[in-house]
C-alpha cells in the first residue's frame, strides 16, 4: 500500500484486525501507516492540489506562487502579450514580484546591467515547468560597511538612538540592517516569470510589463543571458512556436 | 475521519494507565490470551453501512458542572467527530454557494442606509437559510447543531444579516421546535422555513431586560375561554417591523398548587394578522444597523388558546431554553468573521512598510496577531465542542457550556476586532474600510442574548448549584466548626496534604492526549484540581449567601470559562496532530500558547478565591461604589481646588 501511496481507512483496519488479530505485525504496521501517512500527506508547506492541473497556465500559477512564498509580500500578476503593441507572440506571462524587489530595482544605478536568465525547471510533484528570472549582480557590503559591522559595539548603551525618538541619520553604528531574502551571494533576484512560449519575445514583453511598475528599468541595460551562474539553463528559443510543454513522468501514478 | 476513529479506539489509549494496573489484572490478561487460541476463527463480515442507521446518543454527565466537583469527563479529550463523510461532504457543498452569496452583499450600503434590501432577503430564502434547523419534513434544511454552527461562520460576514437570520430562526421560531405540539409545528413551520413568514422573539420590555420574569405584558383569558387577550408593548425586538410571527411572553393568571391565583409567564405564538399588533419606527443603532429593531405594541390582540406554547405558566422556562439553545453559535460566527478579518489585516501587515521594514517584522504586531490567532482557535474549539455535545449526547445539559462560549466569544471578538483596527492604524478608523463597521457590529455581542455579566452569574450559579447538592453535608459541617471540630480538623489536614498551591496531578489527563500537548494538559489539570478546592472554599465561606457575592461569582465563572477553553483547545489540537491535519504543529503551538495565558489568568483568580477578602479589593470596591452613588457621580475634588 505504501508504494502506491494509499492511506488506510476504517474498513481496511477492520479487515486486517479480523484476519490477523490485534497483536501481530500486520495490524501494528497498518496502525502505524494510519498514523504517519496522513501526516506526511499534509506536511509540505507548499500545498499542491491532489491532481496537478494539465493546463500550462495553472501549473505556471502554482509555480510562481511557490517561488514567491519566500517573501509574503509577493504579488503574482498575469499579463497577456496581446495587450502590447509590438509583441510577436501571443501568450500569457505569469510574473511574480514583491514590493521589496521593486525597491531593490528602484535603487539600482543608471546603466547597471540586469540579466534575464533562464529557463530553469521547477518540479511540482511529477510535473515540471520552465521559468525565467530577472537578476542583478550581487552587491556585497562595501569595505567601510563591513568594517563598521565588524566593529559594531553591542555593549555600548551610552548613545541609544532610535527612529521612534525622532533621531535621523542613523548610521551603521546604531542599527544593523539585514539584507532581504532576495539578496543572495550570487545575485539579487528582482522578479520571476513563466511564459507560455519560452521565447525571447515573450521575455521582452515581460520586461515591458515590468517597466510599468518599475520605471527604473528603462534606465538599466538588460541582457538576455544564455548561461547563468545560478545553474544549468535551458536556453530560450527565438521563434514563437510554443515549446513550453509541461513535462510529466507518467510511468507510475501521479503522486 | 477514519483514521481518527481508529486512533481513539480503546485498543490504543490509554496504554499507560492500563499497564500500571495490578498484577492480578496482568495474569488475567495472559490467561485470556491463551483462551483466545481455543476460539474458532471468525469469518470476516464487512461492516454494514446504511444511511438509515440511527446514531446512538451517548449518556454523559454534564461536563461543565462536574468541573466544579473536580470530575473531568475525559471523553471530551477525544474531540468528537459528529458528521460522517457523507454529511460533511453535503455541508461543504452547501457552504460554497452561501459564501459566494455573502461576498456579493454590499454591507457598507446596508450599514449606511440602515436596512437590508429585498434582494438580499430573497437570496437568503432561496438558499434555504431561513429554515436551517427546521426538520426536512417541514421544508427546512434539518441541520444539527454542528452544521448550523458551520453556516454561522459564513453568515457572520455581514452582522446585520446574521442578526436578522438569528432573530428569525435561533430565537424567533425555536420555541416551536423546542416546545411546540404537532399542530402548531405543522401550521407554522412550513411557512417559516421557506421564509414566507419571518419570526421574531418578544421578551424584552422597557422595565424588564435582563430580569425576564418581570414582564408586564398581560394576557387574560376571554369569557368563553377560547381566546386570550394580550396587551402590552415590547422594545428592541429584532425583525419587529418585518415579522409576521411572534413568540411573545406575557404574564397570565395561573392557579398554583395552593389553589391561589398568581402571575406566571406564558409563551404565546402570535400572528400579525390576528389584529392589534403594531410596530414603531426602526431604531437608529450603533451597529447591526441593517437589522430591523423596533418597538412592538400589542393592543387587545386576540390569541386562540391553541396558540399557547407549552403549558400555561411555563413560559419562563421555555424562554430560557430558547435563549440557551442559540448561544453556542456565537463562537463559530465570531471565529468565521475574525478569520476573514485577520486575513485582510495580515495582508496589510505584510505589505505595509514603515521605517524601512514591513509591519510584520515588528514584535508588537507579531504579538497582536499571535494573540488573535490563539483567541480565534479557542473560540472555534469551544463552539464546535459544545455543538458536538449537543448533537451526540442524550438530553444534553449544555446551558453552562453555551454560556461560556458566548461570554468568551463576544469579548474575544470585541478585543480582536479592536486590535485589527489598531494594526491598520488610521486606515482602520476610516469608513472606507470595513473595520470600523465590524467593530461597531461587534459591540452588541456583549449585550444581547444575555448580557455577559448575567451569563457569568449564570455560569457560576449553575455550577455551584450542582456542586452544592453534592457538598451540602461537608459545607454545613465546615461552617459550624465548633459543632464538628473533628471533621474540620480532618478536612483542613486533608486540604493541606493536597497542597492547594501545587496539587498532585491525579487525573492523568495527558494519558488521553498526544504527548506534544502534555505541558498544556498538565497546566489544565492543575487548575481543574485547584478550582475544585476553590469552589469548596467559596461555598464554605459564604454558605447560602454565595449567590449575592457577585465579585466572587465572576471569578469562579472566569476560571470555569478558561478551563473549558483549555480543554477544548487541548483536545482539538491533540486530535489534529494525531490525524495529521495540515499545520497541526501550528495548532499545537496555538493551544500551548493559549493554555499558558489562560493559566496565568487562572493563577490570579484562584489566588483571590482562596484568599478571600484578604487578597482582594472587594470591600474597598463596595465602599468606593457606595460613595459614588451617594454623590451621584465622581466625587473627588478637582485637583486644582484650593481649600
Amino acid at each position: 500500500m505504501e508504494d502506491n501511496g494509499v492511506c488506510p481507512d476504517a474498513e481496511t483496519d477492520a479487515m486486517v484486525l479480523n484476519i490477523f488479530g490485534r497483536h501481530g505485525f500486520p495490524t501494528k504496521k497498518l496502525r502505524r501507516m494510519t498514523y504517519w501517512m496522513p501526516k506526511f500527506k499534509n506536511l509540505s508547506p507548499w500545498a499542491l492540489p491532489e491532481k496537478i492541473p494539465t493546463s500550462n497556465l495553472e501549473v505556471a500559477k502554482l509555480a510562481v506562487q511557490r517561488m514567491g512564498s519566500v517573501d509574503p509580500a509577493t504579488e503574482m500578476e498575469i499579463f497577456q502579450t496581446s495587450e502590447l503593441r509590438d509583441a510577436i507572440d501571443d501568450t500569457w506571462i505569469v510574473s511574480g514580484q514583491s514590493a521589496t524587489q521593486r525597491e531593490l530595482l528602484a535603487k539600482l544605478q543608471e546603466k547597471k546591467t540586469v540579466f534575464v536568465e533562464g529557463a530553469f525547471p521547477i518540479w511540482l510533484r511529477r510535473t515540471s515547468i520552465n521559468y525565467f528570472i530577472l537578476r542583478s549582480d550581487p552587491e556585497p557590503l562595501s569595505e567601510e560597511d563591513q568594517k563598521q559591522r565588524a566593529q559594531f559595539d553591542y555593549d555600548d548603551v551610552s548613545q541609544l538612538r532610535s527612529w521612534i525618538l525622532g533621531q535621523e541619520n542613523l548610521t551603521r553604528k546604531d542599527i544593523i540592517i539585514e539584507p532581504s531574502v532576495h539578496e543572495q551571494e550570487d545575485g539579487t533576484i528582482l522578479a520571476v516569470a513563466v511564459t507560455g512560449t519560452c521565447s525571447k519575445d515573450s521575455l521582452l514583453s515581460w520586461i515591458r510589463f515590468l517597466e510599468k511598475k518599475n520605471p527604473n528599468l528603462a534606465n538599466l541595460s538588460i541582457l538576455f543571458a544564455t548561461n547563468s551562474p545560478l545553474g544549468e539553463v535551458i536556453p530560450a528559443i527565438e521563434s514563437s512556436v510554443p515549446v513550453n510543454t509541461v513535462k510529466k513522468i507518467t510511468d507510475t501514478s501521479d503522486l | 475521519m477514519a483514521s481518527y476513529k481508529i486512533l481513539t479506539s480503546k485498543s490504543l489509549i490509554p496504554m499507560a494507565s492500563r499497564i500500571s494496573k495490578s498484577n492480578s489484572a496482568r495474569t488475567a490478561q495472559f490467561s485470556s490470551s491463551a483462551a483466545m487460541y481455543n476460539k474458532e476463527i471468525k469469518e470476516y463480515k464487512a461492516p454494514q453501512t446504511s444511511a438509515a442507521t440511527e446514531v446512538k446518543k451517548l449518556q454523559r454527565p454534564p461536563f461543565g458542572k462536574n468541573l466544579f466537583l473536580g470530575k473531568f469527563d475525559t471523553d471530551i479529550l477525544a474531540f468528537p467527530e459528529v458528521l460522517d463523510k457523507e454529511r460533511l461532504q453535503t455541508l461543504e457543498e452547501l457552504v460554497a454557494p452561501v459564501e459566494k452569496f455573502f461576498e456579493s452583499i454590499d454591507s457598507k450600503k446596508i450599514d449606511a442606509e440602515g436596512k437590508i434590501p429585498k434582494e438580499t432577503y430573497d437570496g437568503l430564502k432561496a438558499l434555504g437559510l431561513f429554515g436551517q434547523q427546521i426538520p426536512t419534513d417541514y421544508g427546512g434544511l434539518g441541520f444539527n447543531a454542528t452544521e448550523f454552527a458551520r453556516l454561522a461562520e459564513i453568515t457572520a460576514l455581514d452582522a446585520s444579516v446574521a442578526v436578522s437570520l438569528a432573530a428569525h430562526q435561533s430565537i424567533g421560531l425555536k420555541g416551536l421546535l423546542i416546545a411546540g405540539n404537532e399542530e402548531q409545528k405543522a401550521k407554522y413551520l412550513p411557512r417559516l422555513a421557506t421564509g414566507e413568514w419571518t419570526a421574531a422573539f418578544c421578551l424584552t420590555e422597557p422595565s424588564s431586560g435582563s430580569d425576564a420574569a418581570s414582564v408586564q405584558t398581560r394576557a387574560t383569558l376571554s369569557d368563553n375561554g377560547d381566546y386570550w387577550i394580550m396587551n402590552g408593548n415590547k422594545i428592541w425586538i429584532s425583525n419587529g417591523g418585518i415579522a409576521d410571527f411572534f413568540t411573545v411572553f406575557a404574564k397570565t393568571q395561573v392557579r398554583n398548587k395552593m389553589g391561589e391565583m398568581e402571575d406566571r409567564v406564558t409563551a404565546f405564538l402570535v400572528e400579525r394578522n390576528f389584529g392589534g399588533v403594531t410596530h414603531g419606527k426602526p431604531e437608529d443603532k450603533l451597529g447591526i444597523r441593517g437589522s430591523n429593531t423596533c418597538q412592538v405594541y400589542f393592543e387587545n390582540v386576540p390569541i386562540p388558546k391553541e396558540n399557547v406554547l407549552g403549558e400555561v405558566g411555563a413560559g419562563f422556562k421555555i424562554a430560557l431554553n430558547i435563549l440557551n439553545s442559540g448561544r453556542f453559535s456565537m463562537g463559530s460566527s465570531g471565529a468565521g468573521m475574525l478569520k476573514k478579518l485577520i486575513g485582510w489585516t495580515a495582508e496589510h501587515a505584510v505589505s505595509r512598510k514603515q521605517f524601512g521594514k514591513a509591519l510584520m517584522e515588528f514584535e508588537l504586531i507579531q504579538e497582536k496577531f499571535a494573540k488573535m490567532a490563539c483567541t480565534v482557535y479557542a473560540m472555534e474549539s469551544m463552539a464546535y465542542l459544545t455543538s458536538a455535545m449537543l448533537d451526540t449526547y442524550e438530553e444534553p445539559d449544555c446551558a453552562m457550556e453555551a454560556a461560556m462560549v458566548k461570554v468568551f466569544s463576544s469579548e474575544g471578538v470585541w478585543n480582536c476586532t479592536s486590535e485589527c483596527l489598531q494594526i491598520l492604524g488610521g486606515l482602520g478608523y476610516m469608513k472606507d474600510y470595513p473595520y470600523e463597521r465590524y467593530l461597531r457590529d461587534a459591540r452588541i455581542l456583549l449585550i444581547f442574548e444575555g448580557t455577559n455579566e448575567i451569563l457569568r452569574i449564570l455560569i457560576s450559579l449553575l455550577g455551584l448549584q450542582h456542586a452544592g447538592k453534592h457538598l451540602a453535608d461537608m459545607v454545613r459541617k465546615l461552617r459550624n466548626p465548633t459543632a464538628n471540630p473533628g471533621f474540620v480538623v480532618k478536612s483542613t489536614w486533608e486540604r493541606l496534604r493536597r497542597n492547594p498551591k501545587n496539587p498532585k496531578l491525579t487525573l492523568q489527563l495527558n494519558n488521553f492526549l498526544h504527548p506534544s500537548v502534555k505541558v498544556a494538559s498538565e497546566l489544565l489539570e492543575k487548575r481543574v484540581l485547584q478550582f475544585q478546592m476553590a469552589v469548596e472554599t467559596l461555598l464554605a465561606r459564604h454558605g447560602k449567601e454565595v449567590g449575592n457575592k457577585q465579585m466572587d461569582l465572576r471569578r469562579v465563572a472566569d476560571v470555569a470559562i478558561d478551563l473549558f477553553a483549555m480543554s477544548a483547545v487541548v483536545s482539538r489540537s491533540s486530535r489534529s496532530y494525531c490525524i495529521g491535519l495540515r499545520n497541526a504543529q501550528h495548532e499545537v503551538e496555538l493551544a500551548h500558547s493559549f493554555c499558558v495565558e489562560a493559566d496565568l489568568r487562572c493563577e490570579r483568580l484562584i489566588t483571590e478565591l482562596f484568599g478571600g477578602d484578604l487578597t482582594t479589593q472587594d470591600l474597598a470596591i463596595k465602599k468606593i461604589a457606595q460613595t459614588i452613588f451617594q454623590n451621584k457621580g465622581y466625587c473627588a475634588e478637582h485637583p486644582l481646588k484650593q481649600n
